[in-house]
């Protein structure tokens, strides 16, 4: 199983730091998540470690080679990637675009075969997508629209997911659902790194964070561990509390720290 | 399958509209005396049929083909239904090439002198937008060098016809300008086609990557393309197939926007799967078009160019109009 590695990664735009010697490890059957306020880096990370955008500094590895030596279509095969925003710019149907997942698989001219089929057929299983399928894709709400991109994905059969605020503007149901998704794709040996604002399911879904400030790695560790209520009122100047319920604890953020100077 | 009955119908309306064209000229051939004088060319028919009226078909189905293509091509590479080949800069580079042979005379010194600025000018603009947009070029760079390009083409043409000598070098390079396929010969589809072709399977080659690019650049590349290379490739097939075609034709506009336009719904939508038919539409296009002009008017022949504006554009206000209330 691939893993996916960065070390000491930094990446400057116009001579500013925007992510500065991040190191972190992303095992089989995982769910990492990333955290850390806005302008933390977190997507450039997210980018980097995709071999969209390289990095000044530092090296990124995929099971144990330099992202820069696998080719493109390798790559594809290893990992994909859920933009925060899901775009479709044609009114595609839902079947097509899934199908569209298994481009990395496919030579220009080739048809999908029996085992594109497969794939195809377990990604729509998994995201619960069966009645969408003739629907086209630009018609579709939020949440039915991050679940379409995901059965794309998944489709590709990528053992590693790297997803950006993929929950951000979901309904609960649709969070939950999206969550589900990446704990389910871990436990079958996948690893997911995502990108979240919200701490309860940070808490709830990953089982590593990872902590970004400024560019900086300000903490990693079980969720438990993470967050703790110094740090992110260090890091996001906002004062939180766990609660607890019987086997419940829950983190509620009760306002904005002001500092007394 | 239904993009195979797709092609197959396109393939036979195109065939049709050639025959069409063939036989719609002012001089009336009769089709068994031009095919039985066929090989010795000694029939009038066979003659005005062979020399005269196929090289002027073939050229209307390939520039046709040419700008389809290049349109479909354009629109999924900017994701954007109302961008046209003329879009980035190269048919108005491709223009002033030929109307600077013009307004040096040197188009009656060989016959090839007309095509090959024709193309020598696309080649130049291709290089402009790579040089003004840059090798990052976002598709916001790609259509402000468009824009400037043309601005910069269109000025210098008017300085042409501005200081052109005599009033029939003029109304030579206003006529070009406008657009035909009148009077060729296949010298001219000779020197066209081989860069067409090359554009062509350039073109056809990127329906994969246009594909991907519907989820935006990032999923593109994530998905296993080059960004960069793929739309250089683009680029460089839109500047031979627009600039071979605007050599031999001059200006014939709104094909390239139309024609994918109208086939969009029935291929899905799907970028990849629009750039055949899109080919062979723009054919039958033009095929028709050029039919027109010669049923319509025999004696003060109307120029292709102009028909396919008069119908190309009211069909794009319909289609701004349309997008209007998309957009709200």
């Amino acid at each position: 199983m691939s893993t996916l590695t960065v070390e000491q990664a930094r990446v400057v735009r116009n001579d500013k730091a925007i992510v500065d010697g991040v190191s972190l490890r992303l095992a089989a059957g995982e769910v990492v998540g990333l955290i850390g306020p806005n302008g933390a880096g977190k997507s450039t990370l997210l980018r980097a470690m995709l071999g969209l955008i390289k990095l000044d500094n530092g090296h990124c590895q995929l099971a144990g080679r330099n992202l820069s030596r696998w080719t493109l279509r390798q790559r594809a095969r290893q990992l994909a990637y859920l933009p925060q925003q899901g775009e479709s710019h044609w009114p595609l149907t839902v079947s097509r675009v899934i199908e569209m997942g298994r481009m990395p698989h496919l030579s220009p001219w080739q048809r999908p075969g029996a085992r594109d089929r497969q794939a195809i057929a377990e990604a729509v299983e998994k995201t619960e997508v069966e009645d969408l399928l003739t629907r086209v894709v630009t018609t579709l709400s939020g949440g039915e629209r991050m679940r379409v991109n995901l059965a794309r994905l998944l489709a590709s059969q990528a053992p590693i997911l790297l997803a950006d605020e993929p929950i951000a503007s979901l309904d609960p149901y649709h969070q939950f659902h999206i969550m589900e998704i990446f704990s389910e794709h871990a436990r079958s040996g996948g690893s997911v790194l995502v990108v979240l604002h919200d701490l309860n399911y940070a808490a709830r879904f990953c089982d590593r964070l990872v902590v970004l400030d400024k560019g900086e790695q300000v903490a990693q560790g079980s969720p438990r561990e993470v967050l703790q209520p110094d740090l992110l009122r260090r890091v996001y100047g906002v004062d939180t509390r766990w609660v607890e319920d019987g086997d419940l604890s829950i983190i509620v953020p009760m306002g904005r720290y002001r500092s007394h100077h | 399958m239904k993009q195979l009955s797709l092609l197959a119908v396109l393939s036979l309306a195109v065939l049709a509209a050639f025959c069409l064209d063939m036989f719609s000229g002012s001089y009336p051939v009769n089709p068994g005396s031009a095919l039985a004088g066929w090989q010795q060319r000694d029939t009038v028919d066979a003659l005005v049929l062979r020399e005269i009226r196929l090289p002027r078909s073939l050229l209307a189905a390939l520039v046709g083909a040419c700008l389809g293509l290049a349109g479909a091509a354009i629109q999924g590479l900017l994701r954007n239904p109302l961008a046209g080949p003329g879009l980035v800069g190269v048919s108005n580079c491709a223009a002033l090439g030929a109307v600077i042979v013009f307004y040096f005379g040197l188009s009656g010194l060989a016959w090839y002198a007309l095509p090959v600025g024709g193309l020598l000018g696309a080649g130049l603009g291709a290089a402009l937008i790579f040089f003004l947009a840059g090798r990052q070029a976002s598709v916001l760079g790609l259509i402000l060098a468009g824009v400037a390009i043309n601005a910069v083409a269109s000025s210098l043409i008017s300085l042409a016809l501005n200081f052109s000598h005599n009033p029939y070098a003029m109304s030579e390079i206003v006529f070009w300008l406008l657009g035909s396929v009148a009077d060729r010969s296949m010298a001219d589809v000779s020197i066209a086609l081989p860069f067409m072709l090359v554009g062509w399977i350039v073109l056809a080659g990127s329906g994969r990557f246009l594909d991907a690019l519907s989820f935006g650049e990032e999923s593109a590349q994530s998905m296993g393309f080059s960004i960069q290379r793929q739309r250089a490739l683009i680029i460089v097939g839109v500047a031979l197939t627009v600039g071979a075609a605007v050599s031999v034709s001059g200006n014939v506009g709104f094909v390239g926007l139309v024609v994918p336009h109208l086939l969009r719904p029935l291929v899905g939508a799907e970028p990849g799967r629009l750039l055949i038919p899109s080919a062979l539409a723009g054919a039958l296009m033009v095929l028709l078009a050029d039919a027109a002009v010669q049923l319509l008017s025999p004696q003060q022949e109307l120029k292709l160019g102009v028909i396919t504006a008069l119908v190309g554009g009211p069909f794009f206000l319909w289609l701004v109009y349309r997008m209007r209330h998309d957009v709200v």
